[in-house]
C-alpha cells in the first residue's frame, strides 16, 4: 500500500512539473498528455481492483489498451528529440508497428485478463534501444552539464525501468501460475519501484528543463 | 546476480554516455574558442587598417595642407609691413607648427607600421611622449631583461591594447605621473602599466551591469587572450591603478598558428 501511494504521489508530482517544463521543445510538450494517460489508467485500474473488487486479472486489460498508447507518446518524444532523419524514420516506423504487434499478441497470444509482460518487453526492449542511442547523441551545450540536461534524466529514467522490469515481465505469467503470492508480491514492489525511479527521473527532468529553458 | 549485471550495465551506459558528452563539450568549447578567435582576430585586422588608413590620411592629406598654409603664411609674413598684422601671422604660424606636430604624433600613433619598423619600446615611448606634450601628465619607460622581439601580428595587438591603457589613464584617472614597465624574462614578457590617479573600487565594475560596465577592460581581457596572454587588474580608491600584462613567450609559436 505504501508503494502504490508514493507510486501515485510520484505520478502527480511528476504530471504538475511537466506543465511547467520547456514547452518549446517540442519533444518535452508530450508528457503532460503521457502522464495524464498514465494517471487516468492507473485510477482505473484502482477502481477495478478496490472498488469493483474484481482481482482475477480483469484490470491487466487496462495495462494491455496503456501500453501501445505509452510507446506511442514515448515513440513521438524520441521522434522529436533526435535530429537524424533516418533515426526519424525508424521510429515512425516502429510506432505503428509495435502498437499492431502489442494488439495482436493482447488479442490472440496472451490475453487480456494475464499480464501483458512480452507487450512490455518488447516494449522495454525498443525504449532500452532509443534510450542508449540518445544517451550516447546527446548535443553537447558549453552552459549546461549533462546532470542538468532533460533528455539525460528521461532517458535515465526509462533506462531503469525498462531494464528492471525487463526481466521480470517475461516471467511474471509463469510465477503467477506456480507461485501466485509470491509472484505478485514481486511483481508489486519491483514495478513500483521502478515506477518511483521513473516518475522521480522524469520530475528532475521537469525541472531541468524549466531550470535550462533559456539555453535549450 | 541478473539484477547486479543489469545495474553493471545501466552503469556501463551512463558512464559512456557522460564521457562522450563531456567530450563533446570540449571540444565544441573548443571550437567556439577558435571561433570568437576568429571573429577578434578580423576586427582588429579591421581597426588596424582604418587606424592606418586614418593615419595617412591625417598625414598626407590635412599634414599638407596645413604644410601648404604654413608656407602661405611664410609668404605673408614678409609682405606684410603692419607690425600688428605681422604680429597675427607670426602666431598663426605658430598655431598651424604645432598643429602639424601634434598631426604627425597622432598619425605615428595610428599607424600601427610603427611598432614594425620601430619595435614596441620605442613605440611605447612616442606614445609617452605624445602624452607628455599634453602637460598634464609626467611619463616614464623603464625596461629590464635582455630585449627581444615578440611576433610582428602580437606586437601590434599589444601595441593597441596598451595604447587603450593609456588613453583610458588620460580619460580617467586624474593622474600625474603615468609608469610603463617593460619587463623581458626568458619565458614571459611583461608589460606594467601603473598611475598615481584615483583608482577605482574593480568588485563594483566586476558586479556592474552589462549596460553600467564599460567594455574596455574586457576587450583588453580578450585581446590579450588572443595573443596566449593574461591580464591582471590593481585598484585601490585613492591609491592608483596597475594592470599587469603577461605573455607567455614559449607559447609564442603554437599561439601564433592558431592567429594566422
Amino acid at each position: 500500500m505504501i508503494f502504490s501511494c508514493l507510486y501515485l504521489i510520484s505520478l502527480f508530482i511528476s504530471l504538475v512539473l511537466s506543465f511547467k517544463n520547456n514547452m518549446r521543445d517540442k519533444s518535452m510538450r508530450l508528457f503532460p498528455y503521457l502522464l495524464l494517460t498514465s494517471l487516468f489508467a492507473e485510477l482505473l485500474v484502482i477502481y477495478i481492483y478496490f472498488i469493483l473488487n474484481k482481482k482475477n486479472g480483469e484490470y491487466f486489460i487496462i495495462y494491455h489498451i496503456y501500453i501501445p498508447i505509452d510507446y506511442l507518446f514515448l515513440g513521438l518524444f524520441f521522434y522529436y528529440a533526435f535530429e537524424k532523419q533516418r533515426i526519424k524514420k525508424v521510429i515512425s516506423i516502429s510506432i505503428p508497428t509495435f502498437m499492431l504487434i502489442s494488439i495482436y499478441l493482447s488479442i490472440n497470444i496472451i490475453g487480456f485478463r494475464k499480464y501483458p509482460g512480452l507487450n512490455l518487453n518488447i516494449e522495454g526492449c525498443l525504449l532500452i534501444l532509443l534510450s542508449i542511442y540518445r544517451l550516447f547523441t546527446l548535443e553537447p551545450n558549453t552552459n549546461i552539464s549533462i546532470s542538468k540536461h532533460p533528455v539525460f534524466w528521461i532517458c535515465t529514467g526509462l533506462l531503469i525501468y525498462n531494464l528492471g522490469g525487463f526481466i521480470f515481465n517475461g516471467y511474471y505469467n509463469f510465477l503467477i501460475e506456480t507461485m501466485s503470492p509470491l509472484a505478485k508480491e514481486l511483481n508489486y514492489i519491483l514495478n513500483k519501484s521502478f515506477n518511483i525511479i521513473l516518475y522521480i527521473s522524469f520530475s528532475i527532468a521537469f525541472i531541468c528543463s524549466n531550470l535550462t529553458k533559456k539555453y535549450i | 546476480m541478473t539484477f547486479s549485471g543489469l545495474i553493471l550495465f545501466l552503469a556501463l551506459v551512463l558512464i559512456i554516455a557522460i564521457f562522450r558528452y563531456q567530450n563533446s563539450v570540449r571540444n565544441l568549447q573548443s571550437l567556439q574558442t577558435s571561433y570568437q578567435q576568429e571573429i577578434l582576430k578580423s576586427q582588429l585586422e579591421m581597426q588596424h587598417q582604418t587606424l592606418q588608413h586614418v593615419g595617412r590620411e591625417l598625414h598626407d592629406n590635412i599634414g599638407q595642407l596645413l604644410s601648404v598654409a604654413r608656407i602661405n603664411l611664410n609668404v605673408l609674413e614678409e609682405s606684410v609691413g603692419d607690425a600688428e598684422i605681422l604680429n597675427y601671422i607670426l602666431q598663426t604660424n605658430e598655431v598651424v607648427d604645432q598643429s602639424i606636430n601634434a598631426l604627425r604624433a597622432l598619425s605615428k600613433s595610428l599607424d600601427g607600421n610603427i611598432v614594425q619598423d620601430f619595435g614596441l619600446e620605442e613605440s611605447i615611448s612616442h606614445e609617452l611622449q605624445r602624452i607628455r606634450k599634453t602637460k598634464k601628465f609626467e611619463t616614464e619607460i623603464t625596461v629590464n631583461g635582455n630585449r627581444y622581439t615578440l611576433e610582428r601580428e602580437r606586437e601590434i595587438i599589444l601595441f593597441r591594447i596598451i595604447q587603450e591603457i593609456l588613453n583610458n589613464a588620460l580619460k580617467h584617472s586624474q593622474a600625474q605621473h603615468l609608469n610603463v614597465h617593460l619587463e623581458y624574462s626568458p619565458e614571459n614578457f611583461s608589460v606594467t602599466v601603473s598611475d598615481d590617479g584615483i583608482g577605482f573600487d574593480i568588485s563594483v565594475i566586476k558586479n556592474a551591469d552589462l549596460d553600467q560596465s564599460g567594455s574596455g577592460l574586457r576587450n583588453i581581457s580578450r585581446r590579450i587572450e588572443l595573443i596566449g596572454g593574461n591580464c591582471e587588474l590593481v585598484s585601490k580608491i585613492g591609491k592608483g591603478t596597475t594592470i599587469n600584462l603577461h605573455i607567455n613567450r614559449l607559447i609564442e609559436n603554437k599561439e601564433q598558428n592558431s592567429i594566422s
